[in-house]
């Protein structure tokens, strides 16, 4: 209301020169306008040489300054988005994901070759757009239907789903294109959800042992497979494996992650503090952080929540939530919340439904004493654990 | 080869769990009360290094320093991709470096935005987001405007790249301002208050053969004071809707001097009637002169209304409500003393005179004559 009583003075020519009576009525009506905070997080201006940024590969874009723009060619194309997912892989950050949507919407998609298809779908994936990943997948096949990569991608993308099926046909046509020892680990992944799971565990455990020659990639695939495997059949080896996987490729987020997963399930928190602490940006590791210090009662493990908390409250405001699980984890084993981690869990589960998605499910259905719930969703309990 | 990356690339896929840090998001807050900078932009450093030289001696890490002297590039960068309008009408843009903010993420450039739009209502403003859009899809604007006391969250995306800062107000909130506005005119123009000041005080105590004779009963006062104030009401709402209309044209300073004149004389006419005892035909005469005033005022808000016809009623309903308020304070404070030696020969005289004075000062100030 100030606002338009001085709008009114500045008429002039009557009354009162304009401003004194104005001012007054403003002066009674500031209570009822309230003097709030200024809005949003405070502001600092930093010294001339202080550091605001710093520049290395850790980043999760590519400086314009590094950046040269060469005529994208579809295969100049597929190459840069290839960099960007291995970046994302790398950071643990989704960015490099966006900057490869903008990238591709850069050459028309008539232009578009195979390869092309097979990144989107990749980036798609890993955004969780799922049925997008899948026609993606579905042009690629069409147009080469032996593409491995593509029945690869599609039976990452099933299993991911829950679609047993999906999963059974693409890695049928997987010993047909690749055989060798990921074709093995995909039919062993699969016989072990089965009704002999200790002799899927050993087949494929035999596999990679009489494969001394295949391709280390080959071998790292099938040795990460047979951890999952033993982690989900709840083997005492599990450990043992995903340590074994984690020195093989120790930048690799996914293996340190189920890694600190299997060591806080198992009760060995502690070890989870040297495995996750230079990974604290990146959320999966900082939530199986908080939860190992929230174990172990430990002095730091308020400032780790609250950065958390945070991050969370951030990404409910963005509205795409791509951290169910890490969120539904902090709420269940951080906050003691096992009403909203329920919820979460079962949002997480409407999109993925791989093991670690199962078992957090389970574990906080019965936290929050919700297991007819569970019933509901179509997951039985005893099987998952 | 293809294969090594692409069994490299695979094992990516067997869950999605490992991801982090967050997808590319800006902060931009909005608090019209703020009335110097109601706008700020966080946006992240990392972003802007994707889409600007930041690193201008190339060692590898930005300095505060560097980003000041960016500023006018930034400042560039932003103002064409960030827009805004009132209605049909562009409005130019004040940024400002503020400093560095955090959020989840690490370090954020705060940038401060003051826009200069054509009118100063705020009706119809809207602003236009196509900041890292083309670069980055997943890319979005995380808003919080807070208003009346209230934050509002919202986001911006490829999809939804406006945001409405200030709607058209619907019917309900137009007459709710335009009743206040009739409110607040009468009695912050207060040339009307004196003028029907002077139509009162005769209500209670009437000069008669050069003496004073007060007016017995309370009810003849009423009856009195609310003839003169609908003849007033009545003339002054005719006029207001024929000049609102446009039906009529004025000249503002001759209406304004003799609405400063008609409170001479309504002063005057107080202690020598020469206008009559008839005060309700003062009131209409004089009411259609102030109704011009009224309507002159009005003009400058009905810029930014649709509904003409709610807007005048209430500001008209605004301005009787504001004067039936003086009514009922005066007139029975008038009527209570109006036996008192210290009204008779104090306060009325010296109230007369200074309302005499007063409106020849502004007749004076206002007419105009080089």
């Amino acid at each position: 209301m100030p606002s338009t009583i001085f709008l009114a003075s500045s008429k002039g020519g009557r009354g009162v020169r304009p401003g004194f009576y104005p001012l007054i009525l403003s002066v009674l009506l500031m209570p009822t306008t309230g003097m709030a905070a200024p809005i949003g997080p405070d502001v600092q201006i930093p010294s001339r040489e202080e550091v605001v940024l710093r520049i290395d590969n850790s980043l999760p874009v590519i400086p314009k300054a590094e950046r040269n723009s060469p005529e994208l060619s579809p295969a100049i194309l597929a190459l840069q988005v290839r960099e960007l997912i291995q970046r994302s892989r790398e950071t643990g950050s989704p960015r490099p994901l966006g900057l490869a949507e903008g990238l591709l919407a850069q050459v028309p998609e008539s232009e578009w070759t195979p390869d092309v298809y097979l990144m989107r779908a990749t980036v798609l994936q890993r955004l969780h757009r799922f049925d997008d990943a899948e026609a993606d997948l579905e042009r690629v096949l069409q147009a080469d239907p032996d593409n491995h990569q593509a029945w690869l991608t599609r039976y990452s993308i099933a299993l991911v789903r829950g679609d047993i099926q999906g999963a059974e046909q693409a890695c049928g046509r997987l010993e047909k294109v690749l055989p060798g020892l990921v074709a093995q680990s995909c039919s062993a992944e699969l016989a072990s959800m089965g009704d002999a799971p200790e002799q899927a565990f050993q087949d494929l455990q035999l596999s990679i042992q009489n494969s001394r020659n295949a391709h280390s990639s080959e071998r790292d695939y099938a040795l990460v497979t047979l951890a999952d495997m033993a982690s989900r059949l709840d083997m005492p080896v599990a450990g043992k494996l995903w340590a074994e996987a984690l020195l093989q490729a120790p930048d690799d987020l996914y293996r340190r992650a189920r890694f600190a997963d299997w060591l806080l399930l198992n009760d060995q928190a502690k070890a989870v503090l040297p495995l996750t602490r230079d990974y604290v940006a990146v959320d999966t590791l900082a939530v199986l952080r908080a939860v190992a210090m929230t174990d172990l009662q430990h002095p730091q493990r308020q400032t780790l929540t609250e950065d958390l908390q945070r991050r969370f409250q951030e990404a409910s405001w963005r509205g795409e939530f791509l951290h169910q699980w890490e969120y539904a984890r902090f709420l269940l084993d951080v906050q003691g919340d096992a009403r909203a981690g329920f919820e979460m869990a079962e949002a997480n589960w409407q999109t993925q439904r791989a093991y670690p998605d199962r078992q957090l499910l389970v574990r906080a259905a019965i936290a929050a004493g919700k297991q007819d719930d569970l019933k509901r969703l179509g997951v039985e309990s005893g099987a998952a654990l | 080869m293809t294969r090594i990356v692409s069994i490299l690339l695979l094992v990516l896929f067997v869950c999605g769990s490992a991801h982090a840090h967050k997808a590319s998001d800006s902060f931009l807050y909005w608090d019209a009360a703020n009335q110097d900078s109601p706008g700020r932009l966080d946006i992240a450093l990392v972003d802007l290094l994707g889409v600007m030289v930041l690193d201008s001696n190339g060692d590898n890490q930005v300095t505060w320093g560097e980003l000041q002297d960016q500023q006018g590039d930034i400042t560039e960068y932003l103002a064409s991709r960030i827009s805004m309008t009132a209605g049909e009408q562009n409005c130019s843009m004040d940024w400002r470096m503020a400093g560095l903010t955090q959020h989840s993420d690490g370090n954020y450039l705060a940038m401060e935005l003051k826009p200069n739009c054509p009118t100063e209502s705020a009706a119809g403003q809207e602003l236009h987001y196509n900041l890292l859009f083309t670069e980055d899809p997943q890319h979005r604007a995380l808003v919080m405007v807070r208003k009346d006391g209230n934050e509002r969250l919202t986001v911006l995306s490829p999809g939804q790249r406006s945001l409405a800062l200030a709607d058209n107000p619907g019917l309900l909130q137009t007459a709710k301002t335009f009743l206040w506005e009739g409110m607040v005119h009468l009695w912050i123009g207060y040339d009307h208050i004196l003028f029907l000041l002077a139509l009162m005080l005769p209500a209670v105590l009437k000069r008669k053969n050069g003496r004073w004779v007060s007016v017995d009963s309370m009810g003849a006062a009423v009856k009195e004071v609310a003839l003169v104030v609908t003849a007033f009401t009545l003339a002054h709402s005719i006029t207001l809707v024929m000049a609102t209309l446009g039906w009529v044209r004025f000249d503002i300073a001759w209406i304004e001097t003799i609405i400063a004149l008609s409170i001479v004389a309504a002063a005057a006419n107080i202690v020598w009637p020469f206008l009559g005892g008839r005060l309700y035909l003062l009131g209409f005469g004089f009411g259609l002169i102030h109704g011009f005033g009224f309507a002159s005022v009005l003009s400058d808000f009905l810029v930014n209304t649709g509904s003409l016809a709610v807007a005048l009623a209430s500001f008209n309903i605004g301005v009787e409500l504001a004067q039936l308020a003086i009514v009922v304070v005066f007139v029975p404070l008038i009527f209570l003393l109006r036996h008192q030696w210290i009204y008779q020969r104090v306060i009325l005289p010296v109230g007369i005179t200074l309302i005499a004075c007063t409106g020849m000062y502004w007749v004076w100030d206002r007419i105009p004559l080089a």
